[in-house]
C-alpha cells in the first residue's frame, strides 16, 4: 500500500483504490478523481482497521441521526449498473423497439414469473425490485383495472437498468446477473433516422444481447405491418451503420403478441418476415436469433396467461453470461470505461422528434 | 450497545413480534421453559417488556408498537450448554418502519446501526402474504357483462377508477421482505459469518392445511424470499418455525378461556419445526449466538 493509499479513501461504490491503487474511474492522478478523498493525517487507517469493534461502536454512536437513506430501487443509472457489470458474469441485454412493443411488459412477465411458477431459474437476488413491483402494478387487480397494463416508459435524458441476478436450477451455485434496459420507443425512432443518433446509443456496443422487439399485434394489421417492420430493419441498418452493431454482436429479433397472429395471412406475413430479416442480417452480426413470444397474452385465448416462450428466452439471456466479454473489465480498461461515460452524450429532448 | 451478538427483530405490522417479545420475557423471567437460554441481568428499564408481559398473561392483545415507539430490548443471556454469557438486542419497532424503508429507502438510524453489527435476524412472516393476483379473465367476463348490461355507463364506473401505484400500499409482502433481507445484507461491512435468520411464521395455531410444515409453508407462499435465500446460503443460514405466541384466537371466547386455564401459560405457546413442536420460543435464538 503506497502513502497515498494510506492516507486516501474513494467514497465511490465498487472502487478498489484503497486494496490496489487503480481507480474505478480511470485518472492517472487519483486525487483529480471526485470521488477521492484525503484523510485527516491525524487519523491513523491503519489503527482503525486493527479495532474492527471499536469502528462497530462507532457506527452506531454516530447514528444521532434519525434516519438513514438506503440505496435505492426503483432502477439502476449507469453508475449503478456498471458497479454491477464489474462482477463476472453480468450480461446486458437491451430491449430496443417502438413504444407499445411490449419490452417493459417482457421484463414484468420474467419477473411474474419468478413469483408465481415454478421456474427453470431461482431468484437470487435483484437491485430494482421496487422498480419490478412498480411496472407489474398495472397488471394486477389491486391496480383497480379491467385489462392487464404497463405503463408507458419515459424517454429520458439517461439509459435506466432492471436487474435480476438468477441461478439456473439445472446450475446450482452458478449465479448470473442480468442488466436489462428499459427505454422509451421514441429513443429507437431516432436511432432508426439518425446515424448521429446510432452514435450516440453508445450502449449496443456494450450489450452481450441486443434484442429487437416488434410488436405481432401490429404484424397482424395490414395498415401497420410493413411500416412496423421497416422501422425495426431501420433500427439495426443504422447502429450498423454507426458501428454500434457489427460481426461479433449478438442480436435477437423478438416477435411479441404472437397470439395475436391468428389468420391464415398473418402467419403468412409473420414467415416471409422471419425470411427477410434473417437474409439481411445473419451475415452481418455474430449471432442472430427470432423468437417468438407472448409476454402477456389475452387472457382469454389458449396460451399461457403468464407469458409464452418467456423461459426460452430468458434462458438465451443467461447462457450469453457464458460469453460475456467482461464490459466488466472496466475497472482496468479505460476505453470500455470511458465508452460508458459517452452515455452521457445520451440523444435529449431537443436533439430530434420529441416524445 | 454491546456488539457481542446483535439479534434483529424484523417484520411488518401484524406479524406478531411484541407478542413474541413478551412470551419471550415471560419465559426468560419466570425460567420456565427455556431451556437452552435463560436470563443473567435483569434489563435496568422494564417497563415496556412488563406493560405487553401483562397484556400477554391476560389473554389480551398486545399494544401495537406505535410509529413514534422504539424499543431496544437488551438482555444478557446464560446459555447453559456453552457455560457463557451473551448479549441480545432486540429492537421492536414497529412493522410500520419497515415498510417505509421499503418504499422511501430511508431507515431508522438505530435498526440501521444494529444491522450493521447483527448476526442474526428474527424474520416474522404472515401464513398468508399479501399476493395481489394478475387481472384474470374472471375479473373482465364482469365487467364485460355489466357494460352489456348498462352500456351507457362509463366503464371504469363498473368496478371502480384505476388506483394509481403507491408502494406501501400494493407491493407484495415477499418482495417487501426479500428487499429488507437484501439490505441487512449489505449493510454488514464488517461481517464475514453468514447472517442467520430465523424465519419465523406467526399464527401458526391458525393454520388450516393438515399436518404444515412451516418450511414447506413459507417456500410455496413465499417463492422470492425462500428462493433467495436458498440462493445465498455462503451468506445466509436459516431455519423455519411456526410460532404461536398468542396460543389462540382471543376474539373466540372459548379457545381464550381454555388458554387462561392453563396453569403454566407458557404452554400456551407452540413452536413448531419440521415435525417437533413445543414451548420453547428460546430455539428461534438459540442456533443463532456465537460466543466471541
Amino acid at each position: 500500500m503506497t502513502p497515498s493509499q494510506t492516507h486516501a479513501r474513494c467514497n465511490e461504490a465498487g472502487c478498489t483504490f484503497r486494496t490496489d491503487g487503480i481507480c474505478l474511474n480511470g485518472f492517472e492522478d487519483p486525487v483529480a478523481c471526485p470521488h477521492h478523498q484525503v484523510l485527516d493525517s491525524e487519523v491513523s487507517e491503519v489503527q482503525e482497521e486493527n479495532n474492527v469493534d471499536q469502528k462497530k461502536n462507532d457506527l452506531i454512536s454516530i447514528f444521532d441521526l434519525e434516519m438513514v437513506a438506503l440505496r435505492g430501487a426503483m432502477d439502476l443509472d449507469i453508475d449503478n449498473a456498471r458497479v454491477i457489470s464489474g462482477r463476472a458474469r453480468t450480461p446486458l441485454i437491451i430491449l430496443a423497439g417502438e413504444k407499445n412493443v411490449g419490452k417493459t411488459t417482457i421484463l414484468t412477465s420474467i419477473y411474474e414469473r419468478l413469483l408465481r411458477q415454478n421456474h427453470p431459474f431461482l431468484f437470487a437476488g435483484s437491485q430494482t425490485l421496487l422498480g419490478f413491483e412498480a411496472r407489474c402494478h398495472d397488471s394486477r387487480e389491486s391496480s383497480g383495472r379491467n385489462d392487464a397494463d404497463t405503463p408507458r416508459t419515459a424517454f429520458l435524458d439517461q439509459p435506466v437498468f432492471l436487474h435480476l441476478c438468477l441461478e439456473e436450477l439445472d446450475n446450482p451455485g452458478e449465479k448470473v446477473d442480468l442488466l436489462m434496459t428499459d427505454l422509451g420507443g421514441e429513443l429507437f425512432v431516432r436511432v432508426a433516422n439518425s446515424t448521429l443518433e446510432a452514435q450516440r446509443f453508445a450502449i449496443a456496443y456494450e450489450s452481450s444481447m441486443f434484442a429487437l422487439v416488434l410488436d405481432g399485434k401490429k404484424l397482424a394489421m395490414p395498415t401497420e405491418r410493413q411500416a412496423h417492420a421497416d422501422l425495426g430493419r431501420g433500427v439495426l441498418r443504422s447502429l450498423l451503420t454507426a458501428k454500434m452493431l457489427d460481426s461479433k454482436s449478438d442480436v435477437m429479433l423478438i416477435i411479441n403478441k404472437v397470439d395475436c397472429l391468428t389468420t391464415e395471412r398473418a402467419t403468412e406475413f409473420l414467415n416471409h418476415l422471419k425470411r427477410n430479416f434473417d437474409q439481411e442480417f445473419r451475415t452481418k452480426f455474430g449471432s442472430f436469433e427470432i423468437h417468438q413470444i407472448a409476454a402477456r397474452p389475452d387472457p382469454i385465448g389458449t396460451m399461457d396467461v403468464d407469458g409464452e416462450g418467456m423461459d426460452e428466452l430468458l434462458k438465451t439471456w443467461m447462457r450469453k453470461a457464458g460469453v460475456v466479454q467482461k464490459p466488466t473489465s472496466i475497472r482496468t480498461n479505460q476505453q470500455v470505461h470511458r465508452r460508458w461515460y459517452e452515455l452521457t452524450k445520451w440523444p435529449t429532448s431537443d436533439s430530434g422528434e420529441g416524445s | 450497545v454491546n456488539t457481542g451478538t446483535a439479534v434483529v427483530m424484523m417484520g411488518l405490522s401484524g406479524t406478531g413480534k411484541s407478542t413474541y417479545l413478551a412470551a419471550l420475557w415471560h419465559a426468560f423471567e419466570t425460567q420456565g421453559i427455556p431451556k437452552h437460554l435463560t436470563i443473567c441481568t435483569q434489563p435496568e428499564d422494564r417497563t415496556y417488556l412488563n406493560k405487553i408481559k401483562q397484556e400477554w398473561l391476560g389473554a389480551i392483545p398486545v399494544s401495537k408498537t406505535h410509529e413514534e415507539e422504539h424499543h431496544t430490548v437488551q438482555l444478557s443471556l446464560t446459555d447453559a450448554d456453552r457455560n457463557t454469557s451473551l448479549q441480545l438486542s432486540i429492537p421492536d419497532l414497529p412493522g410500520e418502519a419497515y415498510r417505509n424503508a421499503w418504499a422511501n429507502r430511508e431507515l431508522d438510524a438505530r435498526i440501521h446501526g444494529l444491522l450493521t453489527v447483527a448476526d442474526g435476524i428474527l424474520l416474522f412472516i404472515g401464513p398468508n402474504p399479501h399476493d395481489p393476483p394478475l387481472i384474470n379473465t374472471h375479473r373482465r367476463q364482469i365487467h364485460q357483462m355489466a357494460l352489456e348490461a348498462s352500456p351507457e355507463r362509463d366503464s371504469d364506473a363498473v368496478i371502480g377508477n384505476a388506483v394509481p401505484w403507491d408502494a406501501k400500499e400494493h407491493a407484495r409482502t415477499d418482495t417487501i421482505l426479500t428487499d429488507l433481507l437484501q439490505l441487512a445484507l449489505e449493510l454488514r461491512i464488517f461481517q464475514t459469518a453468514p447472517l442467520k435468520v430465523s424465519v419465523i411464521v406467526s399464527a401458526w395455531d391458525r393454520q388450516q392445511i393438515v399436518n404444515p410444515n412451516p418450511a414447506e409453508l413459507f417456500q410455496n407462499q413465499y417463492r422470492l424470499l425462500s428462493r433467495f435465500i436458498s440462493t445465498n446460503s455462503h451468506r445466509l443460514q436459516s431455519r423455519v418455525f411456526g410460532v404461536s405466541a398468542q396460543g389462540c384466537d382471543y376474539e373466540n371466547p372459548q379457545e381464550r378461556d381454555r388458554a387462561l386455564n392453563h396453569i403454566e401459560p407458557l404452554h400456551r405457546v407452540r413452536v413448531v419445526e419440521n415435525s417437533s413442536e413445543n414451548h420453547d420460543l428460546t430455539q428461534t435464538l438459540h442456533w443463532m449466538m456465537t460466543s466471541r
